[in-house]
């Protein structure tokens, strides 16, 4: 790598239009740890920095009332969870976190938990809805998720995955076809180096 | 392991902070002068491992070495240096040289840091962007190395059919890893590949009648557009949350932010790269005078095209002619870019803005034995009678998410199945005005038939790898299956698109 020449020109009259500062810019900070707030899950209240520690974590963003895309996201996500097998709740777990916390109270996700049987290390949560809000803010998703006359929270079936401890977050379509791709994608995100080829 | 090096910087020392932004801005363009990435240098055959047959298929290869490695870099001279990941210590990383006829064979180290801490990820993958080679040399999204480990390439330099006007100019290197390759180009892999022959000869004093005699040497020069955001201590803002793509607000050449390049009058030969994630620019002169493109991503066009502007998107590469010795001694000209884009779906307007990108000063003369010939090649023109199939690619939005043809990413199954030996034409659409979609093809280029039912532009009309659908575009496209058979990517190259799943692959069996 070179420069040619270091001294830098005295910018001429009829550009000066052009050799204004570069804008300023003020952004969000981006995603580092997953904003910590407090969680009721069905096993009982906790935070969520104390919920993840040091293991990568699937955050499912649902509501127990769901008929459209969250029962295909679950059982999509069962089936990651059996591929990933006694990697769920040592290494990796599962926060499927409800968007409806007006309606979404404690008896609901523990009915939620108890009628899909979730596994060890996947744990069915609400929240209040200032700290879903900080949430979602970090996620760039919608802040308020629109709610339709019937009550239907319009939302995406995104996943978002990653880890406090590497600081890597990303995001997939939960109808990505395969359950192995995610957990594939989950797995190379989550462990980085870890990672072994299954290709 | 790894050698840091750290150089010399004015800690802010002129950086504005209007109420302490959290990245950022204010810097003074014009004070630094454009980096000029070196050559890559061989790397002796008996230092490195033994080769495979295979890679005596062509000749004897000549060899390099690519280390991916942290290292710092400067991006304006009143910032502090960036971490950043790199090709052999550089950013951009070195240029590489083929001839055709002359086949390479790169060994590929990772030496990233396996204990690094946020976006990207450091299993990696090398592309050959718009290089001919085998789908295993290729860049598969899948075939990522670990810190650590190494993998050679071979890059056979050959063209198919004998057809000299396959021959691409400028080829590029980027990593493309499944699910992070925005991050880890942002990091900073990504370099620059010059393709010469006897005709383009990277001489412009070659004696041989046939030769073209392009501005060579020092006039030959890379310009990689991007677009960054810095955090206020210099690190790098990448948000992994940001779905449409992100874009910047320090435009960045070659990794300087809006520097100056002392010019002589005399002609120059312009690599134009867009390595933006999602940015388009759309460039020109700032005294409006016309410049000449001489080729496009696949290689030379016909013959030079005269413009004023030339609009270039994530991934594609054109080659210009900047005539200087048409201006004055002490003439300053800004190149131009006139696309106001605020996100990552779409530009917000052509035409209505003037961001200075760079600063050529004209400051010597110099003498000019190159020439700009009036006739470059003889394209092959699309062989209709050798089409078995046409298919149809959709770019779009559904779901929330990125697809191809109501499809997402699966690396276990292809899009469809297509016949080594064999043509065919992809009819590639974007059914929404609401963002643009850069469509790229891994392994063959392609030649543009229509582009919305009508001709393409003149400086579409040369060889490509990357169109960019626009909302609403259809591009017809003829391509050929030559050589090698497995599995050729097709992907939108607006990487945070291609990053959450608007990735395919074609079989091409044989």
């Amino acid at each position: 790598m070179f420069s040619p020449d270091d001294k830098p020109p005295v910018i001429s009259p009829e550009l000066q239009h052009l050799a204004a500062p570069t804008p300023m810019n003020d952004r969000e900070p981006v995603i580092d740890r997953l904003v910590d707030i407090a969680l009721q899950t069905h096993l009982g209240p906790t935070r969520m920095s104390k919920l993840i520690g040091d293991k990568g974590i699937i955050v499912q963003l649902f509501y127990t009332r769901c008929t459209g895309v969250c029962p295909g996201t679950t059982a999509m996500l069962k089936t990651v969870a059996h591929q990933l097998g006694q990697r769920i709740g040592k290494d990796i777990i599962i926060l499927s976190l409800s968007l409806d916390a007006d309606r979404d109270g404690l008896s609901d996700i523990k009915r939620y938990a108890a009628m899909h049987r979730l596994p060890k290390g996947w744990y069915a949560a609400t929240c209040s809805k200032g700290d879903l809000a900080l949430l979602l803010k970090q996620l760039r998703l919608a802040v308020t998720p629109s709610k339709g006359r019937d009550g239907t929270i319009k939302h995406a079936s995104q996943l978002v995955y990653g880890s406090n401890v590497s600081g890597r977050w990303r995001m997939i379509n939960a109808e990505l076809p395969k359950p192995e791709l995610i957990r594939d994608m989950v797995e190379m995100t989550v462990d980085g180096l870890k990672y072994k080829k299954r290709r | 392991m790894i050698g840091y090096s750290c150089p010399k910087f004015n800690h802010y020392q002129d950086v504005e902070m209007k109420s302490f932004p959290l990245q950022v801005g204010g810097l003074k363009p014009f004070v630094d002068a454009l980096p000029i990435p070196s050559r890559l240098g061989e790397t002796p055959m008996a230092s490195i491992p033994a080769l495979p047959a295979r890679y005596f298929t062509y000749g004897t290869p000549k060899c390099y070495t690519l280390r991916e490695h942290e290292a710092y870099h400067q991006f304006h001279r009143d910032l502090p240096p960036t971490l950043m990941w790199t090709y052999n210590g550089t950013f951009p990383g070195p240029i590489i040289v083929h001839r055709l006829g002359t086949p390479a064979a790169f060994r590929r180290i990772n030496d990233l840091n396996p204990n690094y801490r946020g976006f990207g990820i450091v299993e990696t993958v090398l592309h050959n962007h718009g290089g001919w080679q085998s789908p295993d040399d290729d860049g598969w999204p899948m075939d990522f190395i670990h810190p650590g480990e190494e993998r050679m390439y071979l890059i056979p330099n050959q063209v198919p059919d004998n057809d000299r006007s396959h021959w691409a100019s400028t080829v590029w290197y980027h990593d493309h890893v499944a699910d992070h390759t925005a991050g880890n180009v942002y990091h900073g892999l990504a370099g620059m590949v010059n393709q010469f022959d006897d005709v383009d000869s990277d001489n412009e004093n070659d004696t041989n009648p046939l030769a073209l005699r392009l501005p060579s040497g020092a006039y030959d020069i890379p310009l990689v557009l991007g677009d960054y955001i810095l955090n206020r201590d210099g690190s790098l803002y990448f948000d992994q949350m940001e779905d449409a793509g992100q874009v910047g607000n320090l435009f960045c050449v070659n990794g300087k932010v809006q520097p100056f390049l002392n010019v002589a009058r005399r002609k120059f030969r312009f690599r134009v790269l867009c390595a933006s994630q999602a940015r388009h620019f759309r460039i020109k002169l700032s005294n409006g005078a016309p410049f000449h493109v001489i080729a496009s991503d696949g290689g030379l066009l016909e013959a030079p095209v005269e413009v004023t502007n030339l609009y270039i998107v994530p991934g594609e590469r054109y080659e210009i002619i900047v005539d200087f010795s048409k201006f004055p001694l002490g003439t300053q000209v800004a190149l131009i870019n006139d696309v106001d884009q605020k996100d990552g779906n779409k530009p917000a307007s052509v035409g209505r803005v003037a961001i200075p990108m760079m600063l050529f000063v004209i400051n010597r003369d110099a003498p000019d034995p190159s020439q700009l010939p009036a006739k470059l090649q003889t394209i092959t023109p699309p062989d209709l009678s050798k089409v078995v199939a046409t298919r149809t690619l959709k770019f779009h939005r559904s779901k929330g998410a990125w697809m191809i043809n109501d499809r997402f990413w699966n690396p276990d199954v292809p899009l469809f199945r297509c016949r080594l030996g064999t043509a065919e034409r992809w009819i590639v659409t974007n059914g929404s005005g609401g963002w643009d979609h850069p469509f790229h093809v891994h392994v063959e280029n392609y030649q543009v038939l229509k582009r919305n039912g009508r001709a393409p532009s003149v400086v579409e009309r040369g060889r490509k790898d990357i169109v960019n659908l626009a909302g609403g575009d259809t591009v017809e496209i003829f391509i050929q299956f030559h050589r090698y058979a497995g599995r050729y990517t097709v992907h939108c190259h607006n990487v945070g698109h291609e990053d959450l799943a608007m990735m395919g692959w074609v079989d091409v069996q044989p």
